[in-house]
């Protein structure tokens, strides 16, 4: 059989904008959502688009059994695989003592825990006498902790740190870890939508075009990469974030966000 | 308005008739005493023009269809509606209308570029879905909105919707260059074979909102200064609603700019990029088309 790529967060922003990039250049696809009907009617469509297999299974990675039952079904079909995007994700915004408990597990279960569980068995599932490239989207929002938005900022610093380490972990072994940390992409009317009324939220000028940015990670998770940070502004303030102090890091964030936040409600 | 004597039992379905140009030429038409069907994204703004345009004018039937031609299952949910509602399952008018502009790159939940989808594939779509109903009258207009802004334009086989390298003018004005080369493969395919005559018109810089929407920044400010030069939409309107109307042998060209007939640019009329374009389209949207 031959080796597949599997998406998490399929019929997202980006997760459709790296599934047509990957069914582009010949990749067969195993595609994952938590949003069935979205993932159909996306599949649909790039299975029109590009001549490749794609396989696709709905999931809610939030839940620990069915992503269990997922790994079974693809134990019992016997599918092998070449690679993994993480791209799956969910967040909070807002006040801390705000958040349900059962939505901040939630977002530590789908971007922690299904993320290590998706690595961790896809190194059962690999191809043989293959490499195995793994890919994380990590976020730039990692790089500091970030006031109104601290799980989901911490989150992502777990994924950076993670994807680092297993890359470390991994050398010699055919296994690349790249962890990629776009700033926010207007990828959905909504979020284009606020990122123009409110340009102080994630900013124009550091959202790159989410079809920009999954070109351009097929080619670092080629290059065996372990951290790709896309556009040049945003490897300057992941630089700035090394030298300032975290504290003071979180203070100046959370002021901005607060002031976002306002003007949004304004 | 032209002054023309209307076959009460003639109707138009106009896209993107719930603002702005759309709107017009919906109210133009009616009030010429043609059926309209409008189709709008808003539900509510779709119920909301209906209502006001029944009170404005009597007669002629008016009804708003809502659909996000931005989804292929949309759009053929929206042609369901409409064939359902023409008497005799006739139609006389089509008029591809409705545009939308983005500054972010937004694939739509079939994967594909928004505007592409909106401005161009929706289109082709719809004239699909709707061609039986368009072959019924003894003769039929499709008529689409084009832009001046497809000249000096190609379409990129390798990326023809810009997912590497996007741009909110370079996609707009690739969609309507799509636009363009559908509307002469069009009568390039029906000639002869079916009453039908596609017609493209480039109304030139109407004050919309079109370029407010989605954007933000340098190019939102640009088309809040830019807009204030433009044709009111009434006026632009008029000129679609006459290329909607008038017989058919008093339009001696297929392309317009407002009332002067003019020329696409080379490129868009090129056969080879055209039936290219054509076929990708099928395979987008999974169809066969003539």
């Amino acid at each position: 059989m031959k080796p597949y790529v599997m998406i998490t967060g399929a019929a997202g922003g980006l997760g459709k904008a790296l599934a047509a990039e990957y069914a582009e250049r010949g990749h067969p696809l195993f595609l994952t959502d938590v949003a069935r009907d979205r993932l159909e009617t996306f599949v649909s469509g790039l299975e029109r688009l590009a001549a490749v297999d794609v396989v696709s299974r709905p999931c809610d990675l939030a839940d620990e059994r069915a992503v269990d039952a997922m790994w079974s079904w693809i134990g019992a079909n016997g599918f092998v695989f070449d690679g993994l995007l993480n791209v799956a994700g969910t967040g909070d915004s807002g006040r801390f003592d705000g958040l349900d408990v059962g939505r901040a597990r939630a977002i530590l279960r789908v971007n922690i825990e299904a993320l290590v569980t998706m690595t961790r068995r896809i190194l059962d599932h690999r191809a043989p006498d293959g490499v195995l490239r793994i890919v994380n989207i990590a976020g730039l929002d990692g790089f500091s902790p970030m006031p109104r938005k601290s799980i989901y900022a911490a989150s992502n610093r777990f994924v950076h740190d993670f994807s680092i380490a297993l890359n470390e972990e991994m050398r010699g072994r055919n296994v690349s870890v790249l962890a990629v940390c776009p700033a926010g992409m207007p990828a959905a009317p909504a979020r284009v939508k606020g990122v123009n009324d409110c340009p102080e939220v994630t900013g124009l000028q550091t959202g790159k075009s989410v079809g920009w940015v999954a070109k351009r990670v097929y080619e670092q998770s080629l290059k065996g990469r372990a951290v790709f940070v896309p556009g040049r502004l945003n490897v300057v303030l992941r630089r700035l974030s090394q030298v300032i102090p975290k504290g003071t890091r979180a203070r100046i964030l959370g002021r901005r966000r607060d002031r976002a936040m306002e003007l949004m409600r304004s | 308005m032209p002054d023309l004597a209307v076959d009460r039992r003639k109707t138009c379905v106009i896209t993107g008739a719930t603002s702005g140009l759309g709107f017009e030429i919906a109210r133009q038409l009616a009030a010429a005493g043609m059926n309209v069907i409008g189709v709008g994204r808003s539900g509510d703004t779709c119920r909301r023009t209906e209502e006001d345009l029944r009170k404005e004018i009597h007669g002629p039937d008016i009804r708003f269809v809502s659909s996000d031609l931005s989804a292929l299952g949309s759009v053929r949910a929206a042609a369901e509606t409409v064939k359902a509602s023409l008497p005799g399952g006739r139609l006389d008018c089509l008029v591809h209308n409705a545009a939308t502009v983005s500054n972010g790159y937004i694939g739509t939940e079939d994967g594909y570029e928004l505007q592409f989808a909106v401005n161009y594939l929706s289109a082709f779509l719809l004239t699909r879905e709707l061609f039986p109903c368009l072959s019924k009258p003894r003769e039929a207009r499709v008529i689409a909105v084009c832009s001046g802004s497809h000249r000096g334009t190609r379409i990129d086989w390798d990326d023809p919707m810009l997912r590497k390298s996007y741009g909110c003018l370079k996609a707009y004005k690739r969609s309507k260059l799509a636009l363009v080369l559908f509307t002469v493969e069009l009568n390039r395919r029906i000639a002869g074979r079916f009453p039908i005559r596609a017609l493209g018109i480039e109304p030139g810089l109407v004050d919309t909102a079109l370029g407010e929407k989605n954007t933000g920044g340098v190019v939102r400010l640009y088309w809040r200064l830019r807009r204030k030069k433009g044709l009111p939409p009434a006026e632009a309107a008029a000129s679609v609603v006459r290329l909607a109307m008038v017989p058919s042998q008093d339009i001696p060209q297929d392309y317009w700019r407002l009332w002067v007939p003019a020329d696409p640019s080379p490129y868009a009329r090129r056969v080879d990029s055209a039936l290219r374009l054509w076929q990708l389209s099928e395979k987008l949207c999974g169809v066969e088309f003539l």
